[in-house]
């Protein structure tokens, strides 16, 4: 035995793990944690009970195609949360699977899906991909399916990665569960991760540390956060990726990781680099205030063999650490005996890490994986690494190089001589060889090829596109008659052939700038790609590859401002065309939109759900809209109209479900409209009978989660005159999305009724790209705006009683009634000339009047109104249909001033209010402190609407049409205040809730107010409170007597008898639920939920989380209205007339989440 | 010099590798009685390892 502290070696500590597949282990953590989340990307999630169910679906499916222990399955799928899925699903069914990455080089990918014998290809883009391949059969994703057990043992294969062999095919490597269920209990140990992590999603799935970014979270509750392609190809989209999802754990290449700024991601606790040298210099950025790891490993020990944290005072080259637990390195001589310590060797590893061998390939195997003379174990083996290593003083080993030729570019090993070879079969090449240089976007290969005269860049890449991954291909090719021969050896001259190179690169054309912008690009593109461009160099050509887009993009955006894609590189590819995207691009100083998103809700959208969940019905948030039309209305033509807009615009086709109390989006394909038709022709009743009907199209229900958004109705009320009635709920719409809508609509009408499929110019952004481009902006600016609004808001009132005729009910009603006044003409005159004095608008004017009256009637001197902000910033927005306002507290100080002091109040506040949009009102209010209130909606009940829309026109070929008035189908607040303009005169129009208010109350006052705006605007500059004294009438100023109260709510009913701790058994589940959703671990029965962190989304998940532990439906309102520990847990027993059931039915329901399979929803291990 | 010498090597799991001829050969390894050059050895294993399983693995199928 040879004595190990005499020679070069190193053992990572003892740690056991479980006999058991991976397989197996995330099933029962799955049944640990079902309705935790799993794996989520912006708004797509799904939950561990999701994930399994999924999974189990490719099992079965694969089962069902004889798949069993021991096959082999391609897997080809998009960077979704179902490739997750499908991954899992292929190990359930006891098979191993085959990355077999979508858009790869296809020849490349067919030869090794035959290489590796797989016969079934899974995934969403399997059929794309492997369709027309004789013996294989390719399978989408398959439905949900329950889990049978899955037949693997832990030494069975998991996983076939192929890796470039110099011989020019790539080798298959062998790993087990074993291997892998070791090397994971081994990083989580070691990296301290736990149920909370959120890691990076980031490895493709033919990389091995992919392993990690999936598999570490899914066997301790925790959840990946899969990065989807668009956003994992742009550094700034994937440092808001990393943001938004709370990564806090994960793996990523050093040349990636360079491009993000430690700064904005704060979060990111345990950030794990390598695949490639560590640059001292990003571990000095990222270390400080985190744990910073490299980690080093071939795939043939599975992922990482070594590792070591990184300190912010390291020099390079970096060491690459020490062995994991379990594993054990040495460094060897060329005769396979230890070095002594501090000498240069080749690293070799052992331990339960080591792979099988590769697939196929005995020879090879045998030559990498040797007999280990330094194991007790008998029979053990080594892997043979090929780096050069030597041990550091403190028993790290650093990386020097490698004693072969491999390379690694953008993380990827490559072996130069299968890129050699498959460039030796193009006809028309002579001799090949390829070099890895440093270029100035990171190592890339460059080929030297012969004849002088060999195929072009374009035939070359034609021929090698299919065969090599995009890492493989050569970044240049020179052609040369001869290559360089040392004249000593007679061997290739390999450092004159990279003398070669580096003089090509030097003498790149130069071209003249013609005008500044072609200037700048050109400086960006010349530094990052290390040569001149002429117009027509071509980027992939040029050296650029997708890390090099990346670079370039977030330079121009950087340097000039401009916002273009790494699509927008890779697509035109020329210089010249670069530049004309560039140009073309939004100068947008940073607007930070990104495209292409998946469906991700809104702030504004997530309120609305919530209130959407408490109202009885949807109907208070439905937008209605109808026009009467004269002429010959084509109904199919309608529907293909309807269909085309719902194509452009994807809202319209969203449901949003909930996981858990947290709602996301999920999208619909577009289908055919039909447009339901209801023949009234000929009845003599039609239109008090059309009245009735548009009333109750307006107030239709829309379960948000299951069914669209909107519905279309068409009335027929003679052959020549229909009225067209759509419904929308406003989760999904606003009022400037109806001019959009009539533009569209009308536009693709046009095109229908003239037998052509109407087609609508597809949007440059969606509301996907509004919901994550705010969630970044509020991010950003949210602190500093909820600031400002705790700071504007400081002592105001937040509650605003107006006089009125019934006590309010203990909950808010929604119920809805109209009212409205029109300006009389010289008040009209008078108001607009004012504002024209002021330099201001209309609405101002009228907010002035509207806070004067309110202080008359409530004595106060200072009010919070509600008013409504157009979020609509960027122009990218403009033609998007979708809910873009924002409810903004306006406070209107009166007193001690005069109209027009007013009214200049009035206008700065209404725009200041505009400037502060991403602390959303819920936020606010959660600041403010302000006490939930089942019978009010928080801080604003009375709204002031100043958003004046011209009423759009609906324009549609052949047909003339007016707007016909739609009842406004409930009221969402006490009052509603909308400034209206029509026939050139100002209007006041009121929607109110008639629980609170007698309709001739509301009359009064409107008639009131126009009076009081009368006089006020005709005397501005006297005191405003001197103004018609006289005003408001009694009738108006006084309340019913005994209205100004809360009508009464149902007494408690009795506590069930408390436990031994002092807590009754209900109140114990709740506090628990309670604990988990607030992430706080002591809370008193009597806290209230808005005073300890809670919040409505909060308030939703307890919801849902009560409801399943309890298996009975719970009115979200109970818990609004019992908002302590105490009083929700008396009002849930008292709700069961027999406290000794419901006792029984809380222990029923807590066994059976124990123990059944598929449990109703209950607690989950994580919030969000 | 001469070129040096290997053995074909197998481990209870029926493993194949090499090992140098000249040196003590690692506990639970045997000789699979075969010697040559490296990649005579290295042919050999490519013609007589048909199936990688590790015995154990097989075994159990």
């Amino acid at each position: 035995m040879t004595d190990i502290l005499t020679i070069s070696a190193a053992q990572g500590e003892s740690l056991p793990w479980p006999d058991a597949t991976l397989a197996e282990l995330i099933v029962a953590q799955a049944a640990r944690t079902p309705d935790a989340v799993a794996v989520r990307q912006w708004d797509d999630r799904l939950s561990y009970r999701e994930l399994l169910d999924r999974a189990g679906g490719v099992a079965a499916a694969l089962r069902a195609r004889g798949v069993g222990r021991q096959s082999r399955v391609g897997v080809c799928g998009q960077r979704r949360p179902e490739l997750v899925a499908t991954v899992l699903g292929v190990l359930l069914a006891g098979a191993c699977y085959v990355p077999l990455e979508p858009g790869g080089p296809r020849r490349r990918l067919r030869e090794i899906a035959a290489d590796a014998g797989v016969t079934v290809v899974i995934g969403d883009a399997a059929e794309t991909e492997f369709a027309d391949v004789a013996g294989i059969e390719a399978l989408g994703l398959p439905g949900p399916a329950p889990l049978v057990p899955c037949p693997a043992r832990p030494e069975d294969l998991a996983y076939v990665l192929f890796t470039s062999g110099s011989t020019g095919r790539p080798k298959g490597v062998l790993t087990t569960h074993r291997n892998l269920v070791e090397f994971l209990h081994g990083v989580v140990s070691f990296s301290g991760a736990d149920a909370g992590v959120r890691s990076l999603g980031i490895a493709s799935l033919g990389f091995d540390t992919v392993t990690m970014d999936l598999f570490v979270p899914l066997l301790l509750g925790g959840s990946v956060q899969l990065i989807g392609a668009a956003d994992r190809a742009d550094p700034v989209r994937l440092g808001r990726f990393i943001a938004a999802h709370e990564v806090n754990w994960g793996f990523i290449t050093p040349t990636v990781l360079s491009m993000l700024d430690p700064d904005e991601l704060p979060g990111w606790r345990v950030v794990f680099c390598g695949g490639e040298a560590v640059p001292a210099e990003l571990a000095a950025r990222w270390a400080p205030g985190r744990t910073f790891l490299n980690g080093y490993g071939p795939t043939e020990t599975t992922v990482l063999a070594l590792s070591c944290r990184l300190t912010a005072d390291e020099t390079d080259p970096v060491p690459i650490g020490r062995p994991l637990p379990n594993h054990r390195a040495y460094v060897v001589d060329a005769d396979l005996r230890p070095v002594p310590p501090g000498a240069t060797g080749e690293l070799l590893i052992g331990g339960p890490g080591l792979a099988d061998g590769y697939l196929n390939r005995p020879g090879l195997t045998a030559e990498r994986f040797v007999p280990d003379p330094f194991s007790e174990v008998p029979g053990a083996r080594l892997y043979r690494s090929g780096d050069l290593v030597r041990q550091l003083p403190d028993g790290r080993i650093a990386y020097l190089g490698r004693a072969d030729r491999q390379v690694k570019v953008r993380g990827q090993r490559i072996e130069l001589g299968e890129v050699e070879a498959v460039l030796a079969e193009l006809p028309g090449v002579d001799r090949v060889a390829v070099e890895a240089m440093p270029e100035p976007a990171g190592t890339e290969l460059v080929a030297f090829v012969t004849p002088v005269d060999a195929p072009d860049d374009e035939r070359l890449r034609d021929y090698a596109g299919p065969r090599l991954t995009a890492a493989m291909l050569p970044a240049r090719v020179l052609r040369l008659d001869d290559l360089p021969v040392s004249p000593i050896s007679g061997k290739l001259d390999r450092s004159a052939l990279r003398a070669l190179a580096a003089a090509a690169r030097a003498d790149g054309p130069e071209q003249a700038p013609d005008e500044p912008l072609d200037a700048a690009v050109r400086r960006i593109w010349t530094r990052l790609l290390g040569s001149a461009p002429t117009p027509e160099t071509d980027f992939l050509t040029a050296g650029g590859n997708s890390i090099a887009a990346m670079r370039l993009v977030a330079a121009i955006r950087a340097e000039l401002g401009r916002h273009v894609d790494t699509r927008d590189v890779l697509t035109d590819r020329t210089f010249t065309g670069l530049v004309e995207r560039v140009a073309a691009a939004p100068t947008a100083d940073g607007d930070g939109l990104t495209t292409g998103n998946p469906p991700t809700l809104s702030p504004p959208q997530r309120r609305l759900w919530f209130v959407d969940q408490l109202a009885p019905s949807s109907a208070p948030y439905n937008i209605a809209l109808a026009h009467r039309l004269h002429g010959p209305l084509d109904v199919t033509a309608l529907g293909a109209a309807l269909r085309a807009v719902v194509e452009r615009h994807d809202v319209l086709r969203w449901r949003i479900p909930q996981t858990g109390g947290v709602p996301y989006a999920v999208r619909e394909e577009p289908t055919d409209v039909a447009v339901p038709v209801v023949d009234l022709a000929g009845d003599d009743d039609r239109e008090r009978k059309l009245a009735g009907m548009l009333a109750a199209g307006a107030g239709h229900t829309f379960d948000l989660a299951t069914g669209p958004p909107w519905q279309v109705t068409v009335y027929r009320l003679a052959p020549a005159e229909h009225v067209l009635a759509i419904t929308l709920h406003h989760a999904v719409f606003d009022g400037w999305s109806e001019t959009v809508l009539y533009d569209d609509l009308g536009a693709a009408y046009e095109q229908a009724v003239a037998g052509r499929t109407p087609r609508l110019p597809a949007l440059t952004a969606g509301y996907a790209d509004y919901a994550v481009w705010r969630a970044e902006r509020d991010r950003r600016r949210g602190e500093a705006d909820l600031s400002w609004w705790t700071a504007h808001l400081q002592g105001a009132p937040t509650v605003l009683d107006l006089p009125r005729d019934r006590p309010r009910p203990a909950v808010q009603t929604y119920t809805g009634a109209e009212a409205a006044v029109r300006l009389p003409v010289a008040t009209d005159r008078a108001v607009r000339s004012l504002a024209e004095r002021l330099g201001t608008t209309v609405a101002a004017v009228l907010l002035a009047g509207f806070g004067e009256l309110l202080a008359r009637l409530t004595g106060g001197d200072d009010h919070v109104l509600g008013a409504i902000v157009a979020d609509r910033r960027l122009a990218a927005f403009d033609d998007v249909v979708g809910l873009f306002i924002d409810t903004v507290p306006v406070r209107v100080r009166t007193g001690g001033a005069s109209f027009a002091e007013l009214v200049d109040r009035c206008a700065t506040e209404l725009h200041e209010v505009t400037n502060h949009p991403a602390a959303p009102l819920e936020r606010i209010v959660e600041a403010l402190g302000v006490g939930r209130d089942t019978c009010r909606a928080p801080l604003v009940q009375v709204l002031f609407n100043v958003l004046n829309f011209v009423p759009p026109r609906l324009a549609l070929t052949g047909l003339a049409g007016e707007a016909v008035p739609v009842p406004k189908p409930g009221s969402p607040f006490d009052v509603t205040v909308y400034v209206v303009e029509g026939a050139g005169r100002i209007g006041v129009e009121v929607v109110h809730n008639p629980d609170l208010f007698d309709g001739e109350r509301i009359d009064a006052l409107l008639a009131d107010l126009a009076a009081l705006v009368g006089a006020l605007a005709a005397d501005p500059d006297a005191p405003a409170r001197e103004v018609a004294a006289g005003l408001p009438r009694p009738a108006v100023r006084m309340a019913q007597l005994g209205a100004m109260t809360v009508a009464a709510t149902e007494p408690p009913r009795a506590v069930l008898p408390a436990g031994p701790d002092g807590l009754t058994e209900t109140e114990e589940l709740v506090a628990g639920i309670w604990r988990e959703v607030l992430e706080r671990d002591r809370i008193a029965v009597t806290d209230n939920f808005f005073d300890i962190g809670g919040h409505s989304l909060a308030l939703a998940e307890v919801h849902a989380r009560l409801a399943a532990a309890t298996g009975r439906s719970i009115k979200m309102l109970d818990l609004f209205r019992h908002p302590t520990i105490r009083a929700l847990a008396a009002s849930l027993d008292g709700a069961t007339d027999r406290p000794e059931l419901a006792r029984a039915a809380l222990r029923a329901a807590a066994r059976r989440g124990r123990t059944r399979r598929n449990p109703p929803r209950r607690p989950g291990g994580t919030t969000h | 010099m001469a070129e040096p010498r290997f053995l074909v090597v197998r481990n209870d799991e029926e493993q194949y590798s090499i090992w140098s001829s000249d040196r003590e050969l690692p506990a639970g390894w045997h000789e699979a009685g075969f010697t040559g050059s490296r990649e005579e050895c290295l042919a050999h294993i490519d013609s007589v390892w048909t199936d990688m399983r590790p015995r154990s693995v097989r075994e159990t199928v």
